[in-house]
């Protein structure tokens, strides 16, 4: 039991370092949104259900858990929509949908 | 394994403060505070797991509130501001 709550808090650590890297080497705040929005939530959810099996106190960390599941793709799309309609820069490698308009 | 989880935890923090020192844009910054407040939120209650101290598992439940209604509010009155 104890090597496997190690390997989810494990896993859950090494998502976390990945959406930090990828918000240094993207070059573009669309595909930045992209990978820390997904990552960090999914790093928090591993971190969250290892840390139960761990046996430290699972109301508080499910009150956890399932905040970060829900607010996370909520901040990431909020992030989204105001960079896209305040005319954030958008580089060239990032594929637009052709029927968005910016204003 | 809980020094390896530490260590990984930290390398992110110092990458996420690198961007948040370089973004060239707010959007940048606002999602580097962001993700600076989310994985400062695991750092503490590891802490508390392994110091034995229940009540800093409080103190990861405000920090958690209180980076995702200062993100949350920050972006919608910026967005505001701009598309007028």
């Amino acid at each position: 039991m104890s090597s496997i709550s190690d390997f989810f808090v494990l896993l859950g650590s090494f998502f976390f370092f990945c959406a930090a890297l990828g918000v240094v080497r993207m070059g573009d705040f669309f595909q930045r949104i992209q990978v820390t929005g997904l990552a960090s939530t999914l790093g928090a959810v591993l971190f969250f259900v290892g840390l139960m099996l761990k046996g430290a106190n699972p109301w508080k960390l499910s009150f956890l858990l399932l905040f970060f599941f829900l607010t996370g793709p909520l901040v990431a799309h909020l992030l989204g929509r105001g960079a896209f309609r305040s005319k954030g820069r958008i580089s060239n490698k990032t594929a637009l949908d052709p029927r968005l308009k910016r204003r | 394994m809980i020094v390896a989880s530490f260590v990984l935890l930290m390398l992110a923090l110092g990458l996420g403060f690198l961007r948040f020192l370089r973004g060239p844009q707010l959007w940048d910054r606002l999602l580097c505070g962001e993700l600076i407040g989310t994985i400062l939120v695991p750092v503490i209650v590891l802490t508390s797991h392994t110091l034995g101290e229940d009540f800093l598992m409080d103190v990861a439940i405000a920090l958690t509130l209180l980076t995702f209604i200062g993100t949350a509010v920050t972006a919608s009155l910026v967005d505001e501001e701009s598309s007028e």
